[in-house]
C-alpha cells in the first residue's frame, strides 16, 4: 500500500530525496513504527506523530492513502 | 529581603505624589509577585465595578522574585488593571529588558493611581522617582518616544510606554517595552493613556540579593543544562525559527484559525510560517533578559510596498494578521505587525477585529461605503491600511478601535466576534484543542492562551503529546495547568522555558524547578504543595474580582461557532467543542458552585475569605 509522509522542522533531513513531502510503499500490516524504521528516524528525535491529523503512536496500523505527519517537539507559541 | 527588593512605588498622578511603601513579607510569601502581587492589590484597592478608563482604576506593574536574576528566563513582568475592552480583570505579561531594569531600580512593583491633568512620564533612576512632562511626546509613536525619553534621561534607560493607540484609548492598545515587546492584551495601553501617562523609564544598577547564592547558581546551571541537552541533539526550533514555527502543528492538526475561524487550515500557510520568515526576513534571533532560548525575531522587509524593519511576527501574529484574515503575503502581515508595535496595538485583537469586519463584509452586513473601500479576505493592502487607521482612530479605524465584539454588535451580528469575555481568541481553534477551549472560557482575562496553554501538550508534544480532540480527560489537566501558569507569572519567569524544563515532564506539571529557584533566591523555604496552592490562590483571587464585577458562569462561554458548528473540514472535521460538559467537571474540581463562583470553603482554604 501507498501512504503519504510529511516531515517537518528537524525531521526533514530524513526524507529519502529532496522533497520532505512524499509517498512510500509499505506492506500490508505496516505501522507507524515501520515508517520510522524505513526512514531511519531514531527514538532520540522524540518525533510527534500524527496519522491523518490525529494523535498516533508507533503501534498505529496504517492503511492505503493515510497521511503520516512527523515533526519535532516545539515549546512555545 | 532576598529575591524581593522589598519596596513598592506608589504614584498618584492626580496630585503628583510619589511614595515608597514596604512590601509586606507575608503578602510576598502568599502571592509571590508578578501576577499574584498585582491581584492582591487590585482586590484590596480597586472597585471591580469602576470605570476602567476612569480615575478610580489603577495600573499595576509587578516583577517577580526571579525577575532580574540569573534564573533562566528571569526577565518577565505583569501589567494588571481592570480592562476597558472586557470589563474584567486583565493582566498582560511581557519580557525584554525593562522588567529586570525595573527590579534593579529597587522596586518589586509600581502602582499608578489617578489621572494627570497634562501628559507625564515616570522616570525612575536607581530608586529615585519623578514625574516629568510629556506634552511634547504626546502623539509620537513608541519608537520615537523611546528615543526621546532615553535622550532626556539616560541612554541606558529601559522604557515601557504607549503609542498613539493608547493615547486615543483604542480599547486593545498595548504597552510596549524595549520598543517591540508588548504587554498586549485587553487594553492595558488604553488605561495608561486615560491616565495621561505616556510611559515609564527606568535605570537600575542594584543587585537582586540571593538568600543562598551558591545554591541558586547550582540550580540555575542544573535547569539550564536541561535545555542544553536538548539543543545538543539538533537545532532548537524556537531559536532557529521563532514561535511562528508553531504553524506546522496547528495547520497539520487542522486548528490554524483561518478567515475568522471559519476553518482550521490555511492554503497559503507555507508562505507565512517560521521557516519562510527565517529564509526571507530574519536578521537575527533576540533573547529577552537572561533567556537561553531567544525566540524573539529581529526582521527586515528589504524592499517593496511593505518595506520596513522591526521585530516579529510571532506565531500569534502570523495567525491574527495572516491566516485569520486570509493574508498569505508575509511582507504585508509583517508590515502590519511593525505598525502595531509602533502605534501600540495588540496584534491578536487587531487581526481578530479586522477578520470580524471581513466576515461581516463577506456576509453582506457591512458595505464598502461603511469602510471606504472593499474588504475581501486576503487583502494585505487593506490590512495595513486598517491597522494604521485603527491606531490613529481615523476613518473606519475609529470603529475597529472598539474591538471585535462592539463592531459585530454594532452591525447586528455579535456571533461573528471570536471572543470569550470580550477578549479575542489566540491562534488555536478550540474544536481541535478542547482543553484550550475550556481554558479560553475560564481564563480570568478572557480568551488568552497564556493562562493555561494546553496546546503545548495537545499540539506540540510538550511535555507529552495528548489528543486535542478528546474532552472528557481535560478538566483536571486544565486546572493544574492554569494553576502552574499563575505561579510562573508570579515568579517572573517565561512560560516557554518553565513548562518544559522547570516542571516535572508529565501532565501533572509539578513546579519542582520553580521551587528550587525560588527557595534559593528568597530563602522562603516553600514546600511544593504550598507553591501549587499559591497558583490556585492567584486564580481564585482573580475569579473573586470577576465575581464582584458581575461575572459568573454565563461569561465562561465560547462563540457558537465552536460549540454548535462542527469544523467543516480537515483533521478536526465534524468536531465541536464540548464546553458545557467540561465546565461542570471543571467547577467541581475547582471547588466552585455550578454558577462558577468560588465557595466560602474554597476561599477560606486559600486564605482569601474577607479580602
Amino acid at each position: 500500500m501507498k501512504v503519504h509522509v510529511d516531515l517537518y522542522v528537524n525531521l526533514k533531513k530524513y526524507a529519502p530525496a529532496n522533497d520532505s513531502s512524499f509517498e512510500i510503499q509499505l506492506a500490508t500490516g505496516a505501522t507507524v513504527k515501520t515508517v520510522l524504521e524505513v526512514l531511519k528516524i531514531p527514538a532520540s528525535e522524540k518525533a510527534i506523530v500524527l496519522v491523518n491529523g490525529r494523535n498516533a503512536d508507533e503501534s498505529n496500523l496504517l492503511k492505503e492513502k493515510d497521511t503520516i505527519t512527523l515533526y519535532s517537539p516545539i515549546s512555545g507559541g | 529581603m532576598y529575591g524581593w527588593m522589598g519596596k513598592i512605588l506608589r504614584v498618584n498622578l492626580t496630585n503628583g505624589k510619589i511614595n515608597e511603601e514596604t512590601l509586606d513579607p507575608q503578602v510576598a510569601r502568599d502571592f509571590v509577585g508578578g501576577r499574584g502581587l498585582a491581584i492582591y492589590y487590585m482586590l484590596k484597592e480597586v472597585d471591580p465595578n469602576c470605570d476602567a478608563l476612569g480615575n478610580e482604576n489603577k495600573l499595576i506593574m509587578t516583577a517577580g522574585p526571579l525577575t532580574g536574576t540569573k534564573a533562566p528566563t528571569g526577565g518577565r513582568y505583569m501589567v494588571t488593571t481592570k480592562s476597558p475592552l472586557t470589563g474584567a480583570i486583565t493582566c498582560s505579561n511581557s519580557g525584554g529588558n525593562f522588567p529586570a531594569e525595573l527590579k534593579k531600580s529597587g522596586f518589586d512593583a509600581i502602582i499608578v493611581e489617578g489621572r494627570a491633568a497634562d501628559p507625564v512620564y515616570l522616570w525612575i533612576n536607581d530608586g529615585k522617582a519623578e514625574l516629568k512632562p510629556a506634552g511634547h511626546l504626546w502623539g509620537k509613536d513608541t519608537h520615537e518616544t523611546d528615543d526621546a525619553i532615553r535622550a532626556e534621561t539616560d541612554n541606558k534607560a529601559k522604557t515601557a510606554l504607549i503609542g498613539p493607540a493608547g493615547e486615543k484609548l483604542v480599547l486593545f492598545a498595548s504597552i510596549m517595552n524595549d520598543r517591540d515587546r508588548a504587554a498586549g492584551r485587553a487594553g492595558v495601553g488604553a488605561v495608561m493613556g486615560a491616565k495621561k501617562l505616556k510611559g515609564v523609564a527606568v535605570r537600575g544598577t542594584q543587585k537582586v540579593s540571593m538568600a543562598n547564592e551558591e545554591q541558586f547558581n547550582e540550580m540555575n546551571q542544573k535547569y539550564r543544562g536541561r535545555l542544553k541537552e536538548v539543543k545538543k541533539a539538533g537545532p532548537y526550533p524556537l531559536t532557529t525559527h521563532g514561535t511562528a514555527i508553531t504553524v506546522v502543528a496547528t495547520q497539520t492538526h487542522g486548528v490554524f484559525p483561518t478567515r475568522n475561524f471559519q476553518t482550521g487550515q490555511f492554503e497559503e500557510w507555507e508562505a507565512i510560517y517560521g521557516e519562510a520568515l527565517t529564509e526571507k526576513y530574519l536578521v537575527k534571533a533576540k533573547p529577552c533578559f537572561s533567556c537561553p532560548i531567544a525566540c524573539g525575531r529581529v526582521t527586515k522587509v528589504p524592499d517593496g510596498p511593505y518595506k520596513g524593519e522591526g521585530e516579529g511576527p510571532e506565531y500569534e501574529t502570523v495567525y491574527s494578521l495572516g491566516s485569520d484574515v486570509g493574508v498569505g503575503d508575509l511582507a504585508a502581515l509583517t508590515k502590519a505587525n511593525y505598525l502595531c508595535n509602533e502605534l501600540g496595538l495588540d496584534t491578536i485583537s487587531m487581526g481578530s477585529t479586522i477578520a470580524c469586519a471581513m466576515e461581516l463584509y463577506e456576509k453582506g452586513h457591512l458595505s464598502e461605503s461603511d469602510i471606504g473601500f472593499p474588504l475581501e479576505w486576503g487583502d494585505g493592502e487593506a490590512l495595513v491600511k486598517l491597522t494604521r487607521q485603527t491606531g490613529m482612530r481615523e476613518g473606519f479605524g475609529d470603529i475597529l478601535a472598539e474591538g471585535s465584539l462592539r463592531l459585530a454588535t454594532r452591525y447586528g451580528h455579535p456571533e461573528f466576534a471570536m471572543v470569550s469575555k470580550g477578549l479575542d481568541l489566540a491562534g488555536y481553534d478550540p474544536r481541535g484543542t478542547q482543553g484550550l477551549g475550556l481554558n479560553y472560557a475560564t481564563s480570568p482575562i478572557g480568551a488568552s492562551h497564556m493562562r493555561g496553554d494546553l496546546p503545548y501538550s495537545e499540539l506540540l508534544g510538550v511535555p507529552v503529546k495528548i489528543d486535542g480532540q478528546t474532552w472528557a480527560d481535560k478538566p483536571p489537566i486544565v486546572v493544574k495547568w492554569q494553576n502552574v501558569f499563575s505561579l510562573i507569572d508570579a515568579a517572573g519567569l517565561c512560560v516557554f522555558f518553565s513548562i518544559r524544563y522547570l516542571c516535572d515532564p508529565t501532565l501533572e506539571v509539578r513546579p519542582e524547578g520553580i521551587l528550587d529557584l525560588l527557595n534559593a533566591a528568597t530563602g522562603a523555604d516553600y514546600a511544593l504543595e504550598e507553591l501549587e496552592k499559591i497558583g490556585d490562590r492567584i486564580l481564585n483571587a482573580e475569579r473573586l474580582f470577576l465575581q464582584r464585577a458581575g461575572f459568573d458562569r454565563r461569561q465562561d462561554s465560547l462563540p457558537e461557532r465552536f460549540t454548535s458548528t462542527p469544523m467543516p473540514d480537515g483533521p478536526a472535521k465534524g468536531v465541536v467543542c464540548h464546553l458545557d460538559e467540561m465546565l461542570e467537571q471543571y467547577y467541581q474540581i475547582r471547588g466552585w458552585s455550578q454558577d462558577g463562583l468560588p465557595t466560602e470553603e474554597k476561599l477560606n482554604d486559600l486564605g482569601l475569605a474577607g479580602m
